[in-house]
Parts: structure tokens; sequence; C-alpha cells
């Protein structure tokens, strides 16, 4: 049970871990958070791809969110798999041959989720392909940190790895992913309606009223009561 | 966040409890501009949507005319192999507890007899839930693990989709 202000000094500590973190990286290996590639020259912003996953309510999620970052034409498809109890690796890749699978040529990144202790965490990205060079501090995560579902669940005393099975973007859900970012694309003209490198146009002009802007959240359904209170009485009829 | 639209007054049995229809977006706490799960949402009651998806692992399920149950699973309610206890924060102040048998027992034969129920209700010890006799038959959806419930602005052919998101969905 964690209160608000357990919450709030939760995040404050995990700020400051990741402060260290980040003044921890070895400077050989910390490249700018900006990356960008040999065959579209399109870049990644890699501190938004770090906060998308810890954000994400799921596979799902987490692939419109990284697929709104990316500025390429090409989807983004998403791989998650739960290694083991402790370890969650999320790939990113561009799925060339549409076979639904992780080749190696065509990842983009991987992101590594360890369970290190009760209620505690981390997670790192490594960049791949075009990206190799980006390496980013390890990120230090505990229980009442605001997150989103896909990294919190795992601190749930009844956790059990839900993707031994890889979850993988599908080609059918390409069409969607492409609809979605489109649609953000065109709502947020005055990043996406400047030429790529490649001389490409994501969109812009007047913004449509009918794009469809972010996903909203709603509400989670269990109620945390402060550390010290009553349980309530239980009505049994 | 409270149930509106009856008096506080004491609450000794289930069917005392203050739950009501209400419109779906405020049922599932998407009626503001957040771009993340308010955590901390008490809100219950039911609404009757023509269609809403449950989400896990990235694959969606479409259910159709659906009778929606928002209701809360405490944290720290007992671990029962295939009961959830649920916890109702009442408008006056305080809170009481019932198991969700209980609860689906009184409470679903008062509710609209849509073809399906879904359950907006966090399981956090993973219960399997048995077939629900008051359900008389029809299907009734529930999570297990957090749920959160999205709206996804246009996703659903240009209109706007309701998304459930579980760890896993089952029937009872």
């Amino acid at each position: 049970m964690i209160t608000r202000t357990k919450m709030l000094a939760s995040a404050l500590i995990a700020g400051l871990v990741l402060g260290n973190a980040t003044g921890c990286v070895d400077e050989k290996k910390r490249t700018e958070r900006w990356a960008t590639t040999e065959n579209t020259n399109v870049k990644i912003d890699w501190d938004k791809v770090n906060e998308a996953y810890k954000q994400a309510s799921g596979p799902e999620d987490l692939e419109r969110r990284i697929n709104e970052i990316y500025e390429g034409d090409e989807i983004v498809s998403i791989s998650v798999q739960d290694v083991d109890a402790k370890t969650q690796v999320v790939t990113g890749f561009f799925d060339k041959n549409q076979d639904g699978k992780v080749d190696e040529p065509e990842k983009i990144f991987t992101i590594q989720r360890t369970l290190t202790g009760e209620g505690e965490g981390q997670y790192q990205t490594h960049g791949h392909g075009y990206y190799a060079g980006y390496t980013s501090p390890m990120f230090g995560i505990m229980t009442g940190m605001l997150m989103g579902s896909m990294m919190s669940s795992m601190f749930m005393p009844t956790y059990v790895p839900v993707y031994t099975q890889p979850y993988t973007t599908s080609s059918a859900r390409h069409a969607e992913l492409r609809n979605q970012r489109a649609g953000y694309r065109a709502s947020n003209p005055q990043r996406f309606a400047k030429p790529s490198k490649t001389g490409r146009s994501y969109g812009g002009g007047t913004p449509s009223r009918s794009s469809p802007p972010r996903s909203r959240g709603g509400g989670r359904f269990g109620v945390r009561r402060p550390a010290g209170a009553p349980r309530p009485v239980r009505l049994d009829a | 966040m409270v149930a509106p639209g009856r008096a506080p007054g004491p609450i000794a049995t289930i069917g005392d409890l203050p739950f009501v229809e209400r419109p779906i977006a405020a049922l599932l706490g998407i009626d503001g501009e957040r771009e993340t799960i308010d955590v901390d949402y008490t809100g219950y009651g039911w609404a009757r949507v023509d269609r809403i998806w449950l989400a896990t692992g990235g694959r969606l399920t479409r259910v159709d005319d659906a009778l929606v149950l928002a209701l809360h699973s405490a944290d720290d309610g007992e671990a029962l192999a295939d009961d959830v206890e649920l916890e109702f924060v009442l408008p006056a102040a305080g809170s009481v507890a019932a198991l969700l048998s209980s609860f689906l027992t009184r409470w679903l034969p008062r509710l609209p007899a849509a073809p399906a129920i879904v359950l907006a209700m966090c399981n956090p010890h993973h219960a399997r839930l048995a077939a629900v006799a008051a359900a008389g038959g029809r299907p009734v959806h529930y999570g297990r693990g957090d749920v959160d419930a999205w709206l996804d602005p246009g996703a659903d052919q240009g209109r706007d989709r309701l998304r459930l998101v579980a760890d896993a969905w089952e029937r009872a």
C-alpha cells in the first residue's frame, strides 16, 4: 500500500538515482540522445523512447508511442519477451520481410528490464545497426514511481511473466499503426511539417480537427489504501 | 471520485451501495485529458456501451453491446482463488468491502440485461472466477492483474475506442 506521499518520495529518490546513473555513464560510451540512420537519416529521440517504455500500459501502447516518436516512414515493430521471471527484453525493429519475427539486421534497439530486488528494478536501452552507438544510462525504477502497467506489473506480489511466448507486432497491425501515426503527425505540424533530410515530408499544413489526438488515460480499478488505514468492514449480504 | 446520484446513508448491505448508472467516460475516468493512468481513481458504477475493446499483449478483443461494471478490488484484499474482494469508497466517508460473487448475485438482477458483461476491475491475485449464476448464461469478461481504462480517439474506424487493458482477459 503506497500513499501519495510515499510515491512522491520514491519518485524523488528515483530521480536522484537516475541522476547518478546518468552521471556515471562512461564518457566513451555516451552518445548523443539523437541518432540518425544511414538508410533514412531519420533521428530517434532516445530520451523519449526510454520514457515511452516506462509509461506504456502494454505492448500495443508502446508500439503507438514508439511510432509517434520515430520520424521516418517505416513502421517500428515491437517484440516483447519475458526471458525469465525477472527479465524482460523489448526489441524495436524494422520488420522488412514482414515475417513477424526479429531478424538480427532488422534490430533498431533493445531494452532490457530486470527485477533486482523487492520493489526495485532497472532498465537499459541499447541501439543496434546504425543506432549501435547508443547506450542509455541504467535507469533505476522502484515501487511507487509513476509508470505504466507494463512496467509496474512486475512489482505486484502475484506477478507472473506474461510474455514467455514473445509478443510481436503483427503485419496486420502495421496498417493500424500507420493510420494512427498519420493522425498524430497531422495534429503536430510544428514537428512534422519540415522535410526530412531525404526530402520526405511527414505531414503538416493545417491541422485537421478530426485528427486523432493521443490516447487518454483513465482509471485503474484497484483501491490503494494509505498505510496504516484500517481495512473496511466487509458486507456479506 | 464518488459515485453520484444517491444521497449517502447507512450502508448496511451490498444492496445499499450507491451503485448507479454513469456516463461511460466518467465511469472509466477517461473524461479528462490525462496521458497516463489515474491510479488513485475510485469511481464505480455501471454503463451500457455499444462496444468496448479488451486488450492484452497487443491483442484486442471486441465486445459489443456490453454492460460495463466499474469496480475496484482492494490491493490488500484477501487473496482468493475464485473470488475478488472489492472495496467501495463511500460518498460520505470511509469505505466498505464486499466479495465480487456476493456483489454480482445482489446487483446483476437489478441491472439491464445486456448480452455481455464486462468487469472493469483489477484482479491482483489473478483469481479465476466461476460461472456467475446471476448472469443467466451471459459471458462475464474479467481481467487478471491491473485493469486500466484508455480512450483512443478515432481509433475504431473513426470512432473513439474504449479500451480496457489487463494482463489477460478471461470469461466466466
